[in-house]
């Protein structure tokens, strides 16, 4: 899954310690996010999307939409 | 803030911005496998030089047991309450540990009987701690 975590926080100016406090997670899950070597569960993609203010759609999508 | 590594987060490298509750959790957990090692040490040591005798030998006996299910139970604390990744990085290497401890305890029983060489009852542990430890060290690597 691709996802725009790390634009979104350069956006805000957001460090990776102050998403992870955001979202309740250690700095590691949140390098692992961005860098795509982690796919977040359900109740964490929602938190993320809350945080940024978008829905999730628009912050994850699948590495190929031809389904 | 700055926080003090426990020695499983040095040895785990995962104590890289760990929550506090993750880091917290950790530090108990860490505590109560010492205590565990350290009075089945005691223990050991005890009955082997035979300086205790009749009830007391049981009870020096179930004491390192009865740590052992406090660290079980507060690992379990930590691994339920624990970041989602690092419960993933957990999960997987108590699957590698588990995993080597049954094929090897099955496999070295085979062996004995084949050969006749006589192993420790514990012997299948070490390879599974070993591959508890190369498999944390291998998924925080990976997710780095």
């Amino acid at each position: 899954m691709k996802n725009r975590l790390k634009v979104l926080r350069a956006e805000r100016d957001w460090t990776q310690a102050r998403l992870a406090t955001e979202l309740d997670v250690s700095r590691q899950t949140v390098n692992a996010l961005e860098t795509g070597r982690y796919d977040p569960s359900l109740p964490l993609a929602f938190k993320i999307a809350d945080a940024f203010g978008y829905p999730i759609e628009e912050i994850f999508r699948p590495d190929r939409e031809d389904g | 803030m700055e926080h003090r590594q426990t020695l499983w987060g040095a040895l785990t490298c995962a104590d890289q911005g760990l929550t506090d509750r993750d880091r917290r959790n950790q530090w108990v957990a860490t505590g109560w496998s010492f205590a565990w090692m350290l009075t089945f040490l005691a223990a050991t040591l005890l009955i082997e030089k035979e300086l205790v005798s009749g009830n007391a030998l049981w009870g020096v006996a179930l004491v390192p047991t009865i740590v052992g299910v406090g660290a079980i139970l507060v690992y379990r604390r930590f691994l339920v309450q624990a970041d989602e990744l690092q419960r993933k990085i957990q999960l997987g290497a108590l699957a590698s540990g588990f995993g080597v401890a049954l094929v090897g305890s099955f496999g070295l029983e085979l062996i004995e009987e084949a050969g006749g060489f006589g192993f420790a009852l514990s012997a299948p542990m070490i390879p599974a701690i070993l591959a508890y430890v190369i498999a944390i060290l291998v998924s925080v690597r990976r997710f780095s």
